[in-house]
């Protein structure tokens, strides 16, 4: 896919300074409001609230520099990490490879937004809240600002 | 003609045949039906008339009734097919049915225009993007300097807007949409290929579906 070619080069170089405003891997306006929950009419389907599904959190650590830390914070907590192609994780629970009670599955994707801003975008697959809310509590403390 | 239309007809005058609504969307009978279950709980949840009001949709959408947005204006707007107000099970199915993973691309870039053409005048405008924008950065409680806002409008506009005349019109959306295929993934819900096992509906209509077939 288009922003994902670049932002896998872009992690690749891994280094702020090639990052400038209006480079090729910064995020357009559209990709960013697409993110928003309003948008989204999976709730139609899902019991849970979007918002608890759907996290975006802002972050200045480079794409490069995040996907490495994110990778190493869920390892910690026994997660298991499928990298895809460009600036994507995908986090599976190690222990149960089945949809099972205590399993939990979710995409991590990193945009640019500007030559200092990342924002981070995660979303349920399926599985089990109240870890999916400590994970990304965990991630948005460490990693995120909220402010540029 | 099976059970469906005479109890839906029955409840609520008006509804739409389900054979009618298969043919010209790109659910089956069968998902037609299963739908009118989702319709039924949805449009029954704060007023039991049959029909979808905008507290209804917001209701079934973020589980709360007041929850007020201008996509969420937008969507319904769209899905309101007949500017009515609400939206009856006929304007339903066919709106959902552009969301469904084999409904033509087509439909969908036309939609997505139609949604983010906030005002209706068949352009999305820059200061409409900018409201957009602004939109998300409130939801999502991230500040961006107005610099920052400008610039990712700007490298937008630069790639979107080919005759530079500040908007984008249907034609300039296709071509940005076909090199940005990721814009479409709001206009896809994989959940409807799996509508008749999450809401199975209880009639027998083996009838039915062999003269759809």
């Amino acid at each position: 896919m288009y922003i994902d070619d670049k932002a896998f080069s872009m992690q690749e170089m891994s280094s702020d300074a090639k990052q400038q405003p209006g480079s090729p891997s910064q995020i357009n306006a559209f990709e960013l409001i697409r993110m928003s929950s309003f948008l989204d009419l999976s709730g139609f389907f899902e019991k849970e609230e979007v918002q608890q599904r759907k996290i975006r959190f802002t972050s200045n650590y480079s794409s490069g520099d995040l996907l490495s830390k994110i990778e190493g914070i869920v390892k910690e907590m026994g997660f298991r990490v499928a990298k895809r192609n460009g600036g994507k994780l995908r986090v599976i629970q190690a222990h149960n490879k089945e949809k099972s009670l205590g399993s939990l599955s979710f995409l991590t994707e990193v945009f640019d937004i500007s030559s200092s801003l990342r924002v981070v975008e995660l979303s349920k697959s399926y599985g089990d809240s109240s870890l999916y809310r400590k994970l990304w509590t965990k991630l948005s403390n460490d990693l995120g600002v909220s402010t540029l | 003609m099976g059970c469906f239309s005479s109890t839906a007809r029955k409840q609520f005058p008006g509804t739409e045949d389900p054979l009618v609504l298969a043919s010209q969307t790109a659910f089956s009978v069968s998902e037609v039906e299963a739908l009118f279950e989702l319709f039924k709980s949805i449009s029954s949840s704060v007023v039991d008339d049959g029909l979808i009001s905008k507290e209804e949709f917001q209701l079934a959408l973020f589980k709360n009734r007041k929850k007020e947005n201008l996509f969420a204006n937008r969507i319904f707007e769209l899905f309101d097919v007949k500017g009515k107000g609400v939206i009856d099970f006929g304007d339903f199915v066919r709106s959902l049915s552009v969301f469904h993973p084999n409904a033509p691309q087509e439909d969908k870039i036309n939609f997505s225009f139609k949604l983010y053409d906030l005002d209706g005048t068949g352009f999305i405008e820059r200061q409409e993007v900018k409201q957009m924008l602004i939109a998300l950065l409130c939801e999502s409680d991230m500040k961006l300097a107005d610099e920052t806002i400008e610039i990712i409008l700007d490298k937008t506009f630069s790639e979107a807007d080919i005759n530079q005349d500040g908007k984008i019109d249907k034609e300039e959306w296709q071509n940005f949409v076909t090199h940005n295929p990721s814009l479409m993934k709001i206009m896809n819900l994989p959940y409807l290929r799996d509508i008749t096992t999450t809401f199975p509906s209880f009639v027998f209509n083996s009838k039915v579906d062999d003269i759809a077939t």
